[in-house]
């Protein structure tokens, strides 16, 4: 099954396919993290990676803005196409990238700063200086994210007097600041209360109209709930990839119902 | 702040699809009746090819209902909803094709003189039609009192088919035993209706509160 | 009455009653001897400063701090300026280098080896006596330079003596902005530069300020190092830039002086006036600094 989607998938790559990964292997010194991995993530929808702890799902996610980059024993192989255009080419521009692909993390990180300044903070180190062009970015990210009702009277304020589910909506307007087309999120709620992780899910709902969202969760309910496609990754390497729905009424691997239904994991 | 739209919007999309199955029954059930009135086969013809649609339509519904399950992890009155729909589809699946069948047996009388079984057997179809209908209005105001009222309403059919049964059993020497079995298969079609009618109201009754039997 | 088969409570000698408190000596003794260190502690630093500045505030005056030493009258204004100057300027070369050494070894250096050792070498020159410094300063900034013993000179040997903990201290603040932060930022497509200087710098400042205030404290109360390095001097200032050439005793050394100087009459009476005199700078400069710290946190 997996080898038919993938089939069809590349006939219309250019059109649907917004990031391809091909065979990329990542090594973190003797370590293989990830193993052969290609999967066609198609734009405008909610793609989930979900696996035990250590599969590689979030170095996986990591790879497509090149964060990765961070770690000095971390080396690749492989490529990574966001519009067809090779990440991993060195004439590419990182900065550029990461502003195409935002970046929520497992934890809210608001910066020490006021909610406005943390949004600002984004536009600002890509030059843009004009009050009035900020105020708008500000409000249109903070409406993006679905938080401007709760936060228009409390932009001067420390975004650490926010609770978390808050924090890390502004965190995601932080990332929709710049403008990006991907937006990658890291467990984004793994650290927040039922209530905020369903406020966050029907903000991915919404976000998938204009971006194209991949969710790494080792939450397998919120991979249900949200996500359109789903990637299943065991020790490093993609075991099935599929509809969400298809993946959990019918697995096609063994391996994917047993993690799924929990016998191991 | 609405949270989980999208769950609602496929919770709603139930609610409309049940609708739909239970309207289309409801027709069924109505040309059934004008078949048997009538003697008129095209209709009762049209019935049985109706079948088809309820049968595809409790598949849809059964597929949404797991989908539901699978993504959204209902709970309390969500997952009364989905797992009561469940239920009750199979039991209206076998309302639809009861009708069909009393129309597929009617194909098969051949006896001049069956207006006296034939009006009988109405009588339990009317009172079969009567249930669907309190058991839906009873669905879309969810209100219990005319569910527990509708389930009552079995003991009147069993009534009716004890009384056709006495009827055919009395005059099977006129008849001939062909005719009487229809009649009676008829009967009981339309009995077990009745019966699937209650199962239905004893799923809506479950959603709305939780309790499995009236 | 059915308590046929119940256990008597009373029997059961595992069963204490919850009302029974009982005392253990241990504890008591226990509790004393903490109080007797709380005791000590608190009390030695309260009698030194109440005895201090006892002795002390009867010989202060207006004219003792604002004028320079005479014939008539010892006053200490030329050396206060001397103790500022040497802050000011220790601090100007000092500050710099120590946060630019820290941010290089925790931002850019890749963490191994050579950052252990140098942070063995920092250790280690934190830990050493400041006359041995003050021996280097004398003959390295005073004789090979030819600074003479001079305020530059002391100010000089002063940025050894503190560069050690300044640099250990921010290392350490700066070791503790989160890693989320700087990710955040990256995430953003910021550069490292822009990640330091719009993150992990305004994170660790009231950290750095720690450092700051430590170092001055440290400033203010050396002696040694300065007692080979910075001269005696006691005039005023001339002129604001070449002072810091000329030679001029701080506070600390002035207190140093006159308790080995029994020519004058009360020159007891001096050095306490001069020690209430330098805790008073103490206290303010540590108040002024933690309104700092608390401005910045806002």
């Amino acid at each position: 099954m997996g080898k038919k989607s993938d089939l069809k998938s590349k006939k219309n790559k250019s059109n649907d396919i917004k990031v391809s990964i091909e065979n990329l292997n990542l090594f973190y010194g003797n370590f293989w993290a990830l193993k052969n991995v290609t999967l066609d993530i198609p734009k405008g929808k909610v793609t989930a990676f979900i696996g035990p702890s250590g599969c590689g799902k979030s170095t996986c996610l990591k790879t497509i803005n090149r964060m990765n980059d961070l770690v000095s024993s971390c080396r690749i192989d492989g490529k990574v196409l966001i519009d067809n255009e090779d990440i991993y080419d060195p004439k590419t521009d990182v900065t550029l990238l990461r502003r195409r692909a935002g970046m929520v993390f497992q934890t809210p990180n608001p910066f020490p700063m006021s909610v406005y300044d943390n949004i600002a903070y984004g536009p600002r180190i890509h030059g843009i200086k004009n009050k009035a062009k900020l105020d708008e970015v500000v409000e249109r990210s903070l409406k993006g994210a679905a938080i401007w009702d709760d936060l228009k009277d409390k932009l001067k304020k420390s975004a650490f007097g926010l609770s978390g589910g808050q924090q890390q909506r502004l965190c995601i307007a932080r990332a929709l600041a710049v403008e990006p087309d991907v937006i990658l999120m890291d467990e984004p709620t793994s650290a927040l209360d039922p209530i905020s992780t369903l406020k966050i899910e029907d903000l991915m709902a919404e976000l998938r109209k204009k971006y194209t969202v991949i969710i790494v969760t080792h939450n397998m309910q919120q991979a249900t709930r949200i996500a359109d496609k789903t990637a299943f990754f065991l020790l490093g390497e993609v075991i099935e990839y599929s509809d969400t729905a298809s993946m959990f009424k019918n697995p096609a691997d063994p391996r994917t119902e047993q993690y799924i239904t929990g016998r191991f994991g | 702040m609405v949270m989980r739209k999208r769950f609602q919007g496929e919770l709603e999309k139930l609610h409309e699809m049940l609708l739909k199955i239970d309207i289309t029954i409801k027709k069924n059930i109505d040309m059934m009746l004008i078949a048997l009135k009538n003697s008129d086969h095209n209709v009762a013809k049209k019935v049985i090819e109706n079948d088809d649609l309820v049968d595809n339509l409790e598949l849809e519904i059964e597929e949404l209902c797991i989908d539901i399950i699978t993504r959204h992890q209902p709970v309390a009155g969500d997952l009364r909803e989905v797992t009561a729909v469940l239920k009750m589809i199979t039991d209206l699946e076998r309302i639809s094709d009861y009708s069909a069948s009393v129309c597929e047996h009617l194909l098969n009388v051949q006896l001049n003189e069956s207006t006296k079984y034939i009006k009988k057997i109405i009588k339990l179809g009317k009172n079969a039609k009567k249930m669907f209908s309190g058991m839906i209005e009873g669905y879309m105001e969810q209100n219990d009192d005319i569910i527990v009222s509708v389930n009552r309403q079995d003991t009147i059919s069993d009534d009716l088919f004890r009384d056709l049964k006495k009827l055919v059993e009395r005059d099977i020497e006129i008849i001939g035993s062909e005719n009487a079995i229809i009649f009676i298969l008829m009967g009981r079609a339309l009995e077990r209706m009745a019966d699937h009618i209650t199962n239905v109201c004893d799923w809506i009754h479950f959603k709305m509160t939780g309790n499995f039997k009236i | 009455m059915q308590t046929v088969n119940s256990p008597k409570p009373s029997e059961d000698v595992n069963l204490l009653s919850l009302h029974k408190k009982r005392i253990k000596v241990s504890d008591i003794i226990w509790r004393i001897l903490i109080y007797i260190s709380i005791i000590i502690t608190v009390g030695i630093f309260a009698i030194i400063i109440l005895y201090i500045i006892i002795n002390g505030i009867n010989y202060i005056s207006l004219d003792f701090f604002t004028k320079a030493p005479n014939d008539s009258l010892e006053g200490i204004l030329p050396i206060i300026i001397n103790t500022l100057y040497v802050e000011v300027v220790t601090l100007l070369i000092a500050v710099p280098i120590g946060i630019g050494s820290a941010i290089y070894l925790t931002q850019y250096v890749k963490q191994g080896k050579f950052v252990k050792i140098i942070r063995f070498c920092t250790e280690t020159l934190a830990g050493i006596p400041s006359i041995l410094f003050g021996l280097f300063g004398y003959t390295v900034f005073c004789i090979m330079f030819g600074l003479g013993s001079s305020i530059i000179a002391g100010c000089l040997t002063m940025v050894i003596c503190v560069l050690p903990n300044i640099v250990r201290t921010t290392e350490e603040t700066l070791l503790t902005v989160p890693k989320s932060y700087k990710d955040g930022a990256l995430a953003l497509g910021a550069g490292k530069f822009r990640v330091i200087m719009g993150i992990v710098l305004p994170c660790a400042m009231p950290g750095i300020l720690t450092s700051i205030i430590l170092a001055v404290g440290r400033i203010m109360g050396e002696s040694a190092a300065f007692l080979l390095t910075i001269g005696t001097g006691t005039k005023m200032p001339k002129n604001l830039f070449d002072h810091i050439f000329a030679s001029g005793r701080t506070l600390t050394l002035h207190l140093y002086y006159m308790s080995g100087n029994s020519s004058t009459k009360d020159s007891m009476n001096i050095c306490f006036g001069v020690a209430t005199i330098l805790l008073i700078m103490v206290f303010i400069l540590n108040c002024l600094a933690k309104l700092a710290a608390k401005g910045f946190r806002k």
